[in-house]
């Protein structure tokens, strides 16, 4: 234990089985998954998201929603009886290869939104959600992302992309909250988020 | 797919076998020995073993030590 | 001739030998913690702003009419937008991280595993300007990065959301270091090697490969989904265990037994101790992703190691407690002693608590809640901050040569620290568990999402108050080190904090018997 070459040794050794078995062979078991291609249906899972919706996923990114969102349903996400209907079924490795980066999540003080884009398709939910958040649950302590959205003078007619927000949460009278690109892209992203099909390896449960 | 499964295990095999042996390696070359003395390396002539080094400033130490020595003695003849 | 406290003269070979080392650290070491404590405030801000908006998620959105009027005078299009936007929660949150662990928690550790190097080597510190190039970059790094991530530029990969840019430069910074450490222990004066400098120089080496890869694998040259996940919770735990950890137990192996004057109880067990750490701790990563898209094998080997994590650290609490044991009074008189202690507890309970987190059990109740906050503040607060504070304790007076200026601040500090910390686990614990199980449980009917939400209100708002608490001990550290660093603060004859006294042997602490 004196000399430095056994230290380096014994570091080199121990950091090495762990780099082996927790970085080398996890690259080659899960970094080279194909999607799953259905022929007769023309479809391949996992579904690609748009332009519009990768741009989003860069928003959420910038906006740290991982700090109180998941994107992982755990089996137990998925029970019938004891999950919160946030997944018909667990998810797997190929249901992420087309995240970079991932975006797994390690908190849930807001649900799980692997499967959003299914629970809630509404771009004006979504849009009213994200302005003001406690507009749609009082008791929500989601940030409002006001700076996502501009109030402007009503023109001579009301924009039809004007966020449809309830009383009380309006702007004054005169004014109405109009999105900007990057609330826009946020929404096609959230609404993308669809991973309700079956996979060989991740079967549907049978109704 | 199976070249994978073979190359890990050969890695494991040849890492777990390279640390067995370094560690016979050490043992047989004396890295063990005179462990205990190791322990004392840390103390000098002038901080040596018996000696606490710190306190909050303003504090003699040694005052506070006998005083408590006293208390001590006192609470056991009672 | 002049002696200390106990007749022991101080004039000797090795006492001037140690003023010189200690001399040859003072810039490099000095500005190491000068700067991680002005992160430390800087990160205790952002984390108290990110506790508030958890519980009351209108702070600082809606400001002051006059307020918001004012800034629209000098941008009337959106400075209330840019304000918002930059400390909204998805990017203060990530700001506080960053800037506690690489800010505050690793240039602490820094400057304390560089004095402890010196010492231990019992040489001069080598290329002090190379270590203090190191720092200034690592501050310039970690300034930009915080900018990036309230700027929205995050990765959002956790525990590595400095762009690549920052990254780069902090792995220059670790790597210019590292490379030092390793020079510096070629070059230590023939004799034995300790405990610490094996944990040093462990870290010193591992460290930038855990950041290397991460840093390919995740950011530069990304791999597919799921094996991202891994890669990263393989980096972030390792951060803790194969970075923090060692250089904390480095810190406490020193100075518990140099504070009470006793050597470590046994060097057998300090020697097992490290290499069952290095064996098993680097496998944990896995448990961070239980129930996760991961194959099972690999989640199992990552429970299996966190299970192992028993020996290590149960065979380090032993022996430093037989080392304190018959010198638990000594806690009264050194606050470094009060800190370490503290600290080494708090790693025996925190890792304790992680294994138990690791199992499927327990994991699926409380994965995704508080309680994972409450265990992760309680390892890199309790255990590594609470260390690096009686270090700096230590390590200040010695390379300034004057004493702290004020024993009131020291105390507002510990116990601040203290109870601010013990409250902050506490409430996130139990409210991490009600979370946990009321989130698992949507058959019972009174569980829906909002009554989680309104029940772990007051928990979160309690934090907050710990987190306040927190704040303040460390103004009162802050000042005390700004303080002593400008001159305040008596001064000292010797290397020791001692006034030479003339000393009888009756002054001799008592060795335990066992």
């Amino acid at each position: 234990m004196n000399s430095l070459r056994t230290l380096f040794i014994g570091f080199t050794i121990t950091f090495t089985l762990a780099w082996l078995g927790l970085v080398i062979i996890p690259y080659f078991q899960l970094g080279q998954l194909a999607p799953q291609v259905d022929e007769d249906a023309g479809m391949s899972y996992p579904l690609i998201r748009s332009g519009l919706a990768e741009r989003g996923k860069q928003v959420y990114q910038a906006n740290g929603c991982i700090y109180c969102h998941s994107q992982q349903v755990r089996p137990m996400d998925a029970d019938p009886i004891k999950g919160r209907g946030w997944g018909p079924r667990r998810t797997v490795a190929r249901d992420y290869i087309y995240d970079k980066p991932h975006l797994l999540g390690t908190m849930r003080t807001g649900p799980d939104l692997t499967n959003i884009g299914k629970r809630q398709p509404s771009a004006d939910w979504h849009h009213a959600h994200l302005y003001a958040p406690q507009s749609m649950a009082e008791y929500s302590v989601m940030p409002p992302y006001r700076y996502l959205y501009t109030v402007q003078k009503i023109k001579s007619t009301p924009n039809p992309k004007a966020v449809k927000l309830a009383k009380g949460y309006q702007p004054e009278e005169g004014y109405e909250v109009i999105p900007t690109p990057d609330a826009i892209a946020l929404v096609a992203y959230l609404q993308s988020m669809d991973r309700t099909y079956a996979l060989p390896e991740a079967p549907l449960p049978k109704e | 797919m199976v070249l994978y499964y073979i190359l890990m295990l050969v890695s494991l095999v040849v890492l777990g076998g390279s640390a067995v042996y370094a560690l016979y390696w050490a043992a047989s070359h004396g890295q063990f020995k005179k462990m205990e003395q190791n322990a004392t390396t840390i103390f000098d002539s002038d901080e040596p073993v018996g000696e606490p080094t710190d306190a909050f400033p303003g504090i003699d130490l040694k005052k506070e030590i006998e005083h408590r020595a006293k208390a001590k003695e006192k609470s056991k003849k009672v | 001739m002049s002696k200390n406290l106990y007749g022991t003269p101080t004039d000797s070979t090795d006492a001037q030998e140690r003023a010189l080392v200690d001399a040859s650290c003072r810039i490099p070491v000095l500005l190491f913690i000068a700067s991680s404590v002005f992160w430390l405030l800087v990160g205790t801000v952002f984390g108290l702003i990110a506790s508030i908006k958890l519980h009351n998620p209108h702070f600082l959105i809606e400001l002051p009419r006059w307020f918001a009027l004012y800034l629209d005078k000098f941008s009337p299009d959106g400075t209330v937008d840019f304000i918002n936007a930059m400390l909204t929660f998805g990017r203060v949150r990530p700001a506080h991280l960053n800037i506690v662990a690489y800010g505050w928690a690793s240039a602490s550790a820094l400057g304390v595993a560089i004095w402890l190097m010196a010492r231990l080597c019992r040489a001069p510190l080598r290329f002090p300007a190379l270590v203090t190039a190191a720092m200034v970059l690592w501050n310039i790094a970690i300034a930009i990065g915080t900018i990036a991530i309230l700027g929205g530029k995050s990765t959002s990969i956790e525990w590595l959301e400095f762009p690549s840019y920052v990254s780069l430069m902090l792995f220059v910074s670790y790597a210019l270091i590292s490379i030092w450490g390793v020079n510096m222990f070629v070059h230590r004066k023939p004799g034995h090697v300790y405990v610490s400098q094996w944990y040093i120089m462990a870290a010193l080496f591992w460290f930038p490969w855990l950041y290397g890869t991460a840093n390919l694998l995740l950011i530069f040259a990304p791999i597919q989904g799921s094996s991202q996940a891994i890669v990263n919770w393989w980096y972030g735990h390792n951060a803790l265990g194969l970075w923090f950890t060692p250089i904390g137990l480095a810190a406490a192996y020193y100075f518990i037994p140099k504070v009470i004057g006793r050597p470590v109880h046994s060097y057998y067990l300090s020697a097992f101790g490290f290499w069952a750490l290095a064996l098993f701790y680097s496998w944990n990563g896995g448990h961070h992703l239980i129930g996760g898209p991961l194959p099972a094998w690999l989640i199992t080997s990552s429970i299996v190691a966190s299970l192992m994590m028993f020996v290590p650290v149960l065979v380090t609490a032993i022996n430093h407690h037989m080392t304190m044991k018959g010198n638990f009074h000594m806690l009264h008189y050194s606050p470094t002693l009060r800190f370490v202690v503290f600290g080494a507890m708090s790693y025996t309970l925190a890792s304790l608590q992680g294994s138990s987190m690791a199992f499927r059990s327990w994991n699926s109740l409380t994965h995704f809640t508080h309680y994972t906050i409450g265990h992760s503040h309680l390892g890199l607060y309790a255990f590594f901050t609470m260390i690096m504070f009686g270090s700096i304790y230590y390590i200040v007076p010695r390379l300034t040569r004057r004493e702290w200026p004020s024993i009131t601040l020291i105390k507002i500090h510990f116990w601040g620290s203290a109870y601010g910390i013990i409250l902050m686990v506490l409430v996130l614990s139990v409210g991490g568990v009600v979370q946990g199980w009321m989130m698992n449980n949507p058959q019972i009917p009174q569980n829906t999402f909002e009554n989680i939400l309104k029940i772990t209100n007051p928990y979160l708002f309690a934090r907050s108050l710990s987190g306040a608490l927190l704040m303040v001990a460390h103004i009162a550290f802050a000042l005390n080190l700004t303080l002593i660093l400008l001159g305040w603060g008596k001064k000292t004859g010797g290397p020791t904090l001692f006034n030479q006294l003339e000393a009888s042997e009756e002054a001799k602490p008592k060795e335990s018997t066992l």
